[in-house]
């Protein structure tokens, strides 16, 4: 039985997304598309390049639907091509808290010759950028490094990140390859054209397709919470996505950026739109219907779907006893993180497989412990007003509303609409389920009730 | 099945579970991990924090748990725990001293050093490469949730240790011993002046004829001696003096002064740590205040009896006569004495570890001390928050509350009080790992109640004494180990 709990605990980690065994499209329950369908649905129709910004709640599913993406582009059934996917993660490069677009271009092009070399054997000859980093290659490799001689594009991964610990060595860079900006990204775009060329010479997938393209994916690049000379937040995120668009759609191949949802959902949500097209939000898996909270079936049996996958021979009924798996899959809210924490702490409460509710109450009593008291006061009758609200939207540009949406204490959910097809993709919000069942929560909704009596 | 897994809960109540759930609980996470897991371990009090680890490490004797406590503030949690990290391979982590590098909890979730946990989210999987245990006060899990949500939403889960209450009531006692007269705001010269002038009127009294005497105003008197002779430990005279007040009271069959004389009693017993005796005079003196029929007389009695209440643990009772005392002196506009019972309010909320009602009363008491400006009971405030900070291992600002407290308790020359201050900042450095500091502040203690005859007092303090000297010890023999915490009963 603790071999069993044992493998249910490290099989639910929150911190790992889906790999392809574990992945299961939830489409349909989240009211959208998934990313992959979304993004080669968009490819098909596009005559130019795609900027693709995407977005969702932490945790939500986003590096797993990019994993997703990843492998159905290098394996794309007809009428869909094939693509050479890159993908780079932002974290790997660059620093939360100092960030310019100059640190973004030169950790795209690094990462992609470094995929082409490792995925495909491809050497990109390039003259430009080898002479920019061995000029600027003394500020971070060392004395013995620096002897070895040239530094390629394609060998740079791993010293370039070394850039994010550096903040001396990354100003000194920085210094000398601003001023080239807009060279550096003309140069980028002769690396993608001499790049596209080689890709499609490169068979992919099970149809052994031959590439059509390059699609960079960079994921996290809506953790960067400063850029340089900007404030912190909001200003900084609306800076690089708005201000420096030019820069981020710059670049001749299709990209994939991830991006705050606080950012999409303020008042610059419709500029974003404008500039980069429609934004792809990734909502919850919906297991409440809109306005009257009763079960969505369909999100529920999805929610069953994707933990079954981690169960591996286990079937569901083995390992959780029915009201316990019901009580976790509520007060996920749908939402894919939660729902793994909750199940690993409810092995934690347990000796014994099926897990028991007494099991999963305990297991659900951590993050209630949490919300209790992280929630700032003055959020609580915001909270008791969404949930009265017979629209249940949030008002646009409420820096508040935003902050709960970061914190999870509000969640997004698509296709509320019922019948009327102009409010399909429409989102719309709802209340922490936990989050509802607090004290504190109970009291601001009653005080409400009591205000809005006759 | 274990007990654990059948005891059903009310998912939705925000207290800690018991104690032994949780310890069995992060020790299944443990034993099921591998690899990188985030794991928080919410718990307030620094030498707590050093017992569980122990107990969990003697749960787990197969594991190879190493220990890190910081014990100064690091700019980046995943630097510092690059330098060290042990080069074999353990089976998992422990970090504490975590609040060294959060040291105001207003402040905390901006802090560069929470900022730098968001950063490096993605790289501790890789550095670390097992469980690592974050053990932390509640204001630094806060800190965390609000300012690094990426890093704190791969959590594999956030396990809840409350203080054990009767640990708590200990620690607190020495801040419930107030006095409901205004004597207490006196600095100690002015008190000595006080005793002296009362000294030499009562010789006069007693030496008027008894025609023209008068009793009540001696009775009084006595009564006030014995409360100043509280204040400077000389309690074996303040008990004459006291018993010579319900002599007096007695013989005139005065409700009001058999009401003041067991009061009085009560106290005496009360800053002796007698509780049950203290309960019971305060008792007869709530008897005298009902028949009396005088509001404020029954406010102070039920006062008086709730501060027993709290130091013996009954918390319920507590809060229901301070509750009822604080309506009284609201609404026969009191504040000086509504301030005190509101703080009592708070230290009682503080025991039930409701810290939110706890604050929201000892600002409250504090607004009022501000109109009223009672120095005596702005140092009683302030060690109640340096409590309530110490709670929630808010330790900088803990220590800033009971440095202000000492220095108002030294300047009011009130040993009591200085000796419980200077007895919580012992427990204080010896949590942070501060044993020479701890000592001195416990020695400093020491002559004071000594000085005092306070014999439960002082034997507080020589048990702090004995398991600091004992854990000096054994850190001297295990030098490698890099956590420096005491166990340290309050």
């Amino acid at each position: 039985m603790t071999d069993e709990l044992k493998r249910i605990y490290n099989a639910c980690d929150p911190y790992l997304p889906a790999p392809a065994d574990y992945y299961y499209d939830c489409a349909e329950a989240r009211g959208s598309s998934a990313l992959a369908k979304e993004f080669q649905r968009r490819l098909t129709l596009t005559d130019g390049y795609i900027y693709f910004l995407f977005s969702g709640h932490i945790g939500c599913g986003k590096s797993s639907e990019m994993l997703q993406l990843e492998r159905l582009l290098t394996d794309a059934d007809p009428p869909y091509s094939c693509y050479f996917p890159v993908l780079l993660d932002a974290s790997d490069y660059l620093d939360d808290y100092d960030t310019t677009p100059t640190d973004i271009l030169l950790a795209i092009v690094t990462e992609l010759a470094g995929t082409l070399r490792e995925k495909a054997g491809i050497e990109l000859k390039d003259g430009y950028f080898t002479r920019r980093l061995n000029e600027v290659k003394e500020f971070f490799l060392s004395d013995v490094e620096i002897n070895e001689g040239e530094l390629s594009l394609g060998n740079a991964k791993m010293k370039i990140q070394r850039l994010k610990k550096d903040p001396t060595a990354r100003h000194k860079v920085r210094a000398i390859l601003e001023p080239k900006m807009s060279t550096m990204i003309e140069e980028i775009n002769l690396i993608f054209d001499q790049a596209r060329l080689e890709v499609k010479k490169v068979k992919v997938g099970r149809s052994q397709q031959c590439c059509t393209d390059i699609v960079v994916i960079v994921d996290n690049l809506e953790k960067i919470r400063r850029i340089a000379g900007m404030d912190e937040g909001l200003s900084s995120q609306r800076e690089l996505f708005l201000e420096r668009y030019t820069q981020l759609a710059g670049m001749n191949a299709h990209f994939i950026y991830t991006i705050p949802l606080r950012l999409v959902r303020s008042p610059d949500g419709p500029q974003l739109e404008h500039r980069y097209g429609p934004l792809f939000v990734l909502p919850m898996i919906k297991t409440i219907e809109r306005g009257t909270r009763a079960p969505y079936h369909a999100g529920v049996a999805s929610l069953r779907a994707l933990l079954k996958k981690r169960l591996g021979r286990l079937r569901l009924e083995e390992a959780f006893a029915p009201d316990a798996l019901d009580f976790l899959l509520t007060y996920s809210g749908g939402h894919v993180r939660n729902l793994m924490i909750f199940v690993q702490n409810a092995c934690a409460y347990t000796d014994n497989i099926p897990i028991s509710l007494a099991a999963a109450q305990k297991a659900i009593r951590q993050t209630v412990r949490n919300y209790s008291t992280a929630i700032p006061e003055h959020h609580w009758e915001k909270l008791a007003r969404l949930d009265r609200s017979s629209d249940q939207k949030i008002p646009n540009g409420d820096g508040d509303y935003l902050v709960m949406l970061e914190n999870l204490s509000v969640l997004e959910y698509i296709n509320g609409g019922d019948d009327d097809p102009f409010a399909v993709a429409e989102p719309w919000y709802a209340v922490n389920p936990i989050v509802r069942q607090l004290q504190k929560f109970k009291a601001a909704a009653t005080k409400l009730e009591q205000e809005s009596a006759p | 099945m274990s007990d654990a897994t059948l005891t059903e809960v009310d998912p939705f109540n925000p207290t800690a579970l018991d104690e032994e759930i949780e310890l069995r609980a992060l020790a299944r996470a443990l034993e099921y991990s591998e690899g990188f897991k985030l794991i928080f371990v919410r718990c307030n009090q620094p030498q707590q924090r050093e017992r569980l680890a122990d107990e969990m490490q003697k749960r787990l004797p197969q594991l190879n748990i190493q220990r890190i406590h910081f014990s100064e503030p690091v700019p980046h949690l995943l630097d510092a725990l690059r330098e060290r990290l042990a080069t074999t391979t353990q089976d998992a982590v422990f970090v504490s001293g975590i609040e060294y590098s959060l040291p105001v909890a207003a402040e905390a979730h901006a802090t560069s050093f929470v900022a730098n946990l968001n950063a490096s989210r993605d790289s501790f999987p890789q550095a670390v490469n097992r469980p690592l245990v974050l053990w932390l006060p509640e204001y630094a899990l806060n800190a965390i949730t609000i300012g690094a949500p990426d890093f704190f939403s791969i959590r594999s889960g956030v396990y809840f240790f409350a203080a054990n209450l009767d640990e708590a009531i200990a620690a607190a006692s020495g801040l419930m011993t107030g006095d409901e007269s205004g004597m207490a705001d006196l600095s100690l010269a002015e008190k000595q002046e006080r005793m002296a002038a009362i000294l030499s009127l009562l010789a006069d009294y007693e030496a008027l004829p008894s025609d023209r005497s008068n009793d009540r105003i001696k009775a009084q008197l006595h009564s006030r001696l014995g409360g100043l002779l509280i204040y400077v430990g000389a309690y074996d005279q303040a008990q004459q003096h006291f018993q010579r007040t319900l002599q007096i009271a007695e013989e005139l069959q005065d409700l009001y002064l058999q009401h003041l004389a067991f009061g009085n009693l009560g106290r005496l017993y009360a800053a002796q740590a007698k509780l049950d005796e203290a309960e019971k005079f305060y008792q007869h003196s709530l008897r005298f205040a009902d028949q009396i029929g005088q509001q404020l007389y029954l406010g102070v009695s039920l006062s008086n009896l709730a501060r027993v209440y709290l130091r013996q643990g009954k918390l319920e009772q507590a809060e229901k006569h301070y509750r009822r005392g604080s309506v009284i002196f609201h609404q026969n506009k009191d504040q000086l004495s509504e301030a005190k019972a509101l703080l009592g309010l708070g230290t009682t909320y503080l025991l039930q570890g409701k810290l939110e009602e706890a604050e929201e009363y000892f600002r409250r008491s504090q607004a009022i001390i501000g109109e009223v400006g009672s120095p005596y009971t702005k140092a009683m405030t302030l060690g109640s928050m340096g409590m309530a900070y110490l709670f929630q291992g808010r330790l900088s600002e803990a220590e800033n509350s009971y440095r202000q407290s000492l220095s108002i308790s030294r300047e009011l020359g009130d040993p009591l009080s200085e000796a419980a201050t200077l007895s919580f900042l012992g427990i204080l450095s010896a949590g942070q790992g501060l044993l020479t500091q701890a000592e001195k502040y416990f020695q400093e203690s020491l002559e004071i109640r000594r000085r005092i005859n306070d014999r439960t007092g002082e034997e507080d303090v020589l048990r702090n004494l004995a398991t600091l000297a004992q854990q000096k010890s054994e850190d001297s023999e295990t030098k490698n180990r890099s956590d420096v915490t005491l166990r340290i009963s309050p």
